[in-house]
């Protein structure tokens, strides 16, 4: 098996698996998408709130919001040994205090760990009226993706590797699957034919059809997958894929040790 | 309110809407609009185009 390392740029991570399964690809995409920790608001305190929205649309638009998430730096709740997920090794306190007229903004929220705070502070959470008050409690903790889409910490994809094969014999060079291609993947060259750039391959074969002399062939290697990785900022995009590793890890040893007990 | 996330991926939009709106007022074309801001998957672009703020009608109203 290999991995080989297409683009990390900021939130970003693209790579290519080789020698592996659908089986595979598919476990390590659900692991990053389920399994990986990240923070998010659980709790919400309302000590006053005069506007408009009901509370609990409040609590749910406030747990969207992505909170920056410090790596290994807080227990999930059920594990921590204070039993009331309310210490500071598994909990985060964001308090917000606001009066109208005013657009409520994700900065407004004050942390008390300067790590765990949302990822933008421009994010309007409501708007206030004249003379309207807001004062509330946000509990934040460490959850996972499978338990709530509030701690799904990435959107994760990946495709077959593209192979195109092009029959130098029957290809009269005309052109036309580059104008049907939608993304730009094939060129023509000195009058011949070239894949340009594979990796925007779709495989949704356009040119197949396009083309008179069925001279292109379209197919998937399925022992190659491109991965696509998008981080909503909580974490890092390589330690998402490390962390998703992590737990795998962890189920297979959790797996071993109860076969073994048989 | 306008959504902070993407239904579908869970994108963050919330922090994106203002300079949409504004630039889109300003006669930008919105694909042109939506490309600069990263928006790359249709399911991020929908909500963007389709979501509608009707904080201050509501606000009028008790709850």
């Amino acid at each position: 098996m290999e991995v080989e390392l297409i683009k990390h740029d900021g939130a970003e991570l693209h790579f290519i698996l080789s020698d592996a399964t659908p089986a595979l690809a598919n476990t390590l995409r659900r692991a990053m998408l389920e399994e990986v920790p990240v923070m998010a608001i659980d709790e919400v305190e309302f000590v006053r709130n005069d506007s408009a929205m009901y509370d609990e649309v409040l609590a749910h638009r406030l747990a969207m919001i992505p909170l920056k998430t410090p790596l290994r730096g807080y227990v999930f709740p059920d594990e921590c040994k204070c039993g009331t997920g309310r210490c500071p090794k598994c909990s985060v306190e964001l308090t917000l205090k606001a009066e109208g007229p005013a657009t409520v903004l994700s900065g407004d929220l004050k942390s008390s760990d300067e790590q765990v705070k949302p990822i933008s502070p421009s994010i309007p959470i409501l708007r206030l009226l004249d003379g309207q008050k807001l004062e509330l409690v946000a509990i934040a903790r460490l959850g996972r993706g499978k338990e709530h889409a509030k701690w799904q910490t990435a959107a994760v994809g990946y495709k077959y590797m593209p192979v195109i094969k092009i029959d130098e014999q029957k290809c009269t060079a005309c052109g036309k699957c580059v104008e049907a291609c939608p993304r730009g993947v094939l060129k023509l060259e000195n009058k011949e034919l070239k894949v340009e750039d594979v990796l925007s391959c779709t495989l949704c074969k356009a040119c197949v059809e396009a083309c008179p002399t069925e001279a292109i062939e379209v197919s998937g290697d399925p022992s190659k997958f491109v991965f696509k990785v998008e981080s909503t900022g909580g974490l890092p995009p390589d330690q998402i894929v490390l962390l998703a590793i992590e737990s795998l890890v962890k189920k297979f040893g959790d797996f071993v040790k109860a076969v073994k007990r048989l | 309110m306008r959504p902070i996330r993407c239904f579908t991926c869970g994108k963050l939009l919330g922090d994106k809407f203002e300079e949409f709106d504004k630039r889109v007022k300003e006669g930008q074309d919105p694909k042109q609009v939506l490309d600069d801001l990263g928006l790359k998957r249709y399911c991020c672009r929908t909500v963007m185009l389709t979501s509608i703020d009707a904080t201050d009608e509501i606000a009028k109203f008790k709850r």
